[in-house]
């Protein structure tokens, strides 16, 4: 059922979980001939790294996140001034030599303040989406390889947790904890797990009929050892391609609370911050540096995140029907 | 069929049951005394007793649980309670402002299905083609640029700079409500709003129209020598849009999501430019209703689509 | 290329001449089938047999141009039914015989049947695609006769419900009745009974006879199962690696096979009354389609080739052997591995006879 979908990100989970499958089977297929003597059989992991060499779109995008990472981590050393620099003497003032995308109502280097902006947008996004990740993957193990009342009880949690209004508490819990990075990472995990969890869940039920994890058994491997060494395995191909589009959903998320104003507070330099701004006619109309940097630059990570989900999700799936 | 509702209602309840606790808790973690929020300085200053007072006025000062049960009962009266911040019952705060939103974001959906759904199933016929990539990056664009974002531009295009639609509001002051000058108003945001959905709708109306076109039937109607359209709508079309019932159905949530925001940048007069201004001035029982009802009516809607699907698939009924 | 034999004064209902289909993938190109010619007469049983991926399915989706095409390239013919080529039609005349001249019967009637339609409708609809005249009720009654003549039980009721609602063999006798419901002059069988049980297998061939009976169609049955073939067909085509390797009438193919694929095929029947010390199968696999080169396909596999170099070099072409014809170089050999393989499984397996 495409119940499972997380809300507004895309992801088809049962498409993925399938995709997933059917590589896993293809590799396995693969092992049947006579040829496994003359070639040793590739791993599903070379077999889509190759495969996602081949998608262009993916690697650009690739290589563009990785870009905005290195300019994130040397943030010191590529803005051309202290983003929370204010001087008054120039405040609002359009794009020139000294400030190549001006200043904004407070006088501060709006390139400075992109350039660090990453920093929040980056670090939220991944710290995000891997603790969500993390949380749906042992919640969705425990669910789908035990089965039973664990398995209802976390799965109605999961049905609760995607029935809110994501949004709204998300800024609930904002307003409560303070607007720090790391509380708005945990709130926005909290609320990402469950996608992850469904997904892991549907591919643990499908490998645990496997015979493979039926022969571990039979030769008398703890619950545990099989979790860790089989299914966890087989998971982990859906898995990186949710984590990405999760990450792209954190960003958006970040973006949203810190322009509503109740999200990483000023003076620290966010994107979704200095849209705020936007909120004014003036702004709006006559100033165009100060809000048209950071919508970009949030448009372009997230899409360039997107890309490589998307290329990611191509590489597992040998079907190609997309 | 019978069976099948009462199953369903049966999963509904606990996480109805959930919704409404969880929120509850949470909304009563939040900081700043709502006693204290709605003293004026000078009568701060005063009597130290009237913060007492004021909370038992509130009814703040039963234990937790009670408070619940208690609300949970006046719940079922009815009655939502009194927003602290302006002393009126919260059902006349929220009611002018149902409306609006539902008026967004029913047409946000709307406007979503109807553009999203042909250009998915297009897409799907074209598979390959230039239409189809075209698409397939446009979806992309409109699920990655942020809403708040996408609003922003709508109106420096085509309210400043082309100037034809206003930027925000929902009606203009000074003139006599009119299906026109709402229609006026609610372009915009419902044309944004609706982007964020399309990008699924498309996605998933093309990926199901796929995976149905490679279906066996597919091949017997043909060899039956059902012609190519009847085959695609008869045969094709109507399988895939079950699925696409609880797609609807999970994008609810999304769809709240984005219309909070719009209601914020557009200023629109909605539930979602409510709930902002509960949050910052700790108006507990107004975020609470706002929660709930939308929460419920998530579930709601994933009921109705289960029902749906239950109906135009008869596998399903078993 | 030579053709099949044929009884000079009836004309053949449908003339298959060197038809190719290819595949193009991403990564390589497959040749599914390479060149086969045949034909059918009206009221004949033609059986065509071979494993997964002789292209025997392939062949005949292809005659009625149900293959999707931009993987699928037809190329050769022209294929002749009652004097037309099918191949070089437009659509619209093909959606004219499709359903009504020319019908198919699929393997899996699960899946051959659209899930949220009832079976009735989907009766009611092949009549009334090809005869817009025909009223709702009309084609409703016409539906329910037709099920009551295959055998479903209590088909007024049946009409209105849903595929999964029919056991498996009712299934398949529903996909008969669609199938003969315009009086079709041709009925395509592909893999009727493969995935039904045993005892229903012998009820739906059966059926298959009566229907033939009554409509004088002629059937094209495509199977892997000899079994299947010994009930129901006149003549035999032995289909590998996509071409044809032997055309015969039945009874000589049992008894006097003049190729070796035929003999290992029959060779590796368990028998039940003869014994078997060991099961006879032929040894390899079937081979890559997408890299078939020159000489006989089946000369890896074959215990007659002995690895010749003719085998190796050159393809065969279908010659006549015995009252058939067979694609092999060593025809005059086969006596002999005839017999060698009659005395391995028990079973009286002659060439040269009749």
């Amino acid at each position: 059922m495409i119940r499972d979908t997380g809300p507004g990100t895309g992801i088809d989970v049962d498409a993925v979980v399938e995709a997933s499958i059917a590589a896993g089977e293809a590799t396995i297929a693969d092992l049947d001939t006579d040829e496994i003597v003359a070639r040793p059989p590739r791993s599903p992991f070379r077999i889509a790294v190759h495969r996602f060499m081949k998608h262009r779109l993916a690697l650009v995008s690739a290589l563009v996140v990785a870009l905005l990472g290195l300019m994130a981590v040397f943030a010191p050393i590529v803005a051309p001034a202290d983003p929370n620099a204010v001087d008054l003497s120039s405040l609002r003032t359009a794009p020139s030599a000294g400030h190549l995308l001006g200043t904004d109502s407070a006088g501060r280097d709006v390139l400075s303040r992109i350039i660090y902006g990453a920093r929040v947008s980056l670090t939220v996004g991944i710290a995000a989406a891997i603790s969500a990740a993390g949380l749906g993957t042992v919640l969705g193990l425990i669910a789908g390889f035990t089965r039973g009342w664990v398995d209802t009880i976390i799965m109605r949690i999961v049905d609760i947790f995607l029935s809110f209004p994501s949004l709204i508490v998300i800024l609930l819990l904002v307003a409560i904890l303070g607007p720090s990075v790391s509380t708005i990472v945990v709130v926005i995990a909290l609320f990402e797990w469950p996608t992850s969890c469904r997904i892991v869940r549907q591919m643990t039920l499908a490998l645990r009929e496997h015979d493979f994890v039926l022969a571990a058994r039979a030769s008398g491997s703890s619950n545990l050892r099989i979790m860790r060494r089989h299914i966890l395995s087989g998971v982990m191909s859906p898995l990186t391609v949710v984590t990405t589009l999760l990450s792209a959903q954190a960003i958006l998320l970040e973006a949203a609370l810190s322009f509503l104003g109740l999200g990483v507070r000023q003076p620290q330099a966010s994107w979704g911050g200095m849209l705020n701004e936007a909120q004014s006619i003036t702004v709006l109309e006559g100033l165009p540096w100060l809000w048209l940097p950071p919508g970009i630059a949030i448009a372009a990570t997230v899409l360039a995140i997107n890309f490589i989900g998307d290329g990611l999700r191509d590489a597992f799936d040998p079907r190609q029907t997309r | 069929m019978l069976a099948f509702l009462i199953r369903r209602i049966m999963i509904a309840i606990p996480v109805l049951l959930g919704i409404l606790a969880l929120t509850f808790i949470l909304v009563h973690m939040l900081p700043g005394d709502p006693a204290t929020v709605l003293l004026t300085p000078e009568e701060l200053q005063g009597d130290p007793d009237i913060i007492e007072r004021r909370r038992a006025e509130l009814g703040l000062d039963r234990p937790l649980p009670v408070q619940y049960v208690a609300w949970l009962g006046e719940l079922m009266d009815g009655n939502l309670g009194q927003s602290f911040h302006r002393k009126v019952p919260v059902t006349e705060m929220i009611g002018p402002r149902v409306m609006p939103t539902l008026i967004l974001s029913g047409t946000g959906m709307v406007i979503a299905l109807l553009v999203g759904v042909p250009v998915g199933v297009a897409a799907a016929l074209r598979q390959n083609t230039k239409f189809d990539y075209t698409s397939g990056v446009g979806s992309m664009l409109a699920v990655s640029i942020p809403t708040f974002f996408q609003g922003l531009i709508a109106i420096y295009i085509f309210s400043i700079w082309l100037g034809w639609l206003p930027s925000g509001g929902m009606r203009t002051l000074g003139i006599s409500a009119s299906g026109a000058d709402l229609m006026k108003h609610l372009i915009l945001p419902a044309g944004v709003l609706s982007a964020v959905l399309m990008g699924p709708y498309v996605r998933y109306t093309r990926q199901s129209l796929l995976d149905v076109l490679r279906l066996d039937h597919v091949t017997t109607a043909k060899a039956k020598g059902v012609p190519y359209w009847g085959v695609v709508t008869k045969h094709a079309l109507r399988n895939s849009l079950i699925p696409l019932t609880t797609v609807l159905a999970v994008q609810i949530p999304a769809l709240l999501a984005g219309t909070v925001i719009i209601e914020f940048v557009f200023s629109w007069p909605g539930m979602g430019r409510l709930v902002i201004e509960g949050i910052n001035s700790r108006d507990y029982p107004v975020i609470l209703a706002v929660v709930m009802i939308t929460a419920v009516l998530v579930l709601a809607f994933n009921f109705l689509a289960d029902v749906t699907a239950a109906i135009l698939d008869p596998r399903i009924r078993l | 290329m030579a053709a099949a034999p044929q009884d000079a004064t009836t004309a053949p209902l449908l003339s298959v001449s060197d038809l190719h289909v290819t595949f193009h993938g991403d990564e390589a190109s497959v040749r599914a089938v390479r060149g086969v010619t045949w034909d059918i007469r009206p009221g004949e049983v033609l059986g065509i047999v071979g494993e997964s991926g002789s292209g025997k399915s392939v062949s005949v989706s292809s005659i009625l141009g149900l293959l999707p095409s931009p993987p699928a390239v037809v190329s050769g013919g022209p294929v002749t039914f009652q004097g037309r080529d099918l191949l070089g039609m437009s659509e619209r005349e093909l959606r004219a015989i499709r359903g009504k001249e020319i019908a198919m019967i699929f393997q899996d009637p699960m899946t051959a049947f659209n899930p949220v339609q009832t079976i009735g409708r989907q009766i009611a609809e092949a009549i009334r695609v090809h005869d817009g005249s025909v009223s709702r009720a009309a084609a409703r009654d016409r539906s329910i006769r037709l099920l009551d003549m295959v055998g479903v039980p209590s088909p007024r009721a049946r009409f209105s419900q849903f595929p999964h609602e029919y056991s498996g063999g009712m299934r398949q006798r529903a996909m008969i009745a669609m199938a003969i419901a315009n009086g079709p002059k041709l009925l395509i069988a592909d893999e009727p009974t493969t995935a039904l049980d045993v005892t229903i297998q012998a009820q739906i061939l059966e059926l298959l006879e009566v229907v033939r009976e009554e409509t004088h169609a002629a059937t094209i049955l495509i199977t892997h199962d000899l079994g299947v073939i010994a009930e129901v067909a006149d003549r035999v085509l032995v289909m590998y690696a996509g071409k044809v390797v032997e055309s015969t009438t039945i009874l000589p193919l049992f008894q006097s096979p003049r190729h070796p694929y035929t003999l290992g095929l029959l060779g590796s029947l368990p028998r039940l009354d003869a014994r078997m010390d060991t099961l006879f199968s032929i040894p390899g696999q079937p081979p890559d389609m997408a890299r078939v080169t020159r000489g006989c396909a089946f000369a890896p596999r074959c215990s007659l080739s002995r690895g010749r170099a003719e085998c190796r070099e050159r393809e065969p072409e279908l010659r006549p052997a015995g009252v058939g014809w067979s694609a092999c170089h060593f025809i005059d050999e086969m006596e002999q591995a005839a017999r060698k393989v009659s005395g391995e499984v028990g079973m009286d397996i002659r060439v040269g006879g009749e």
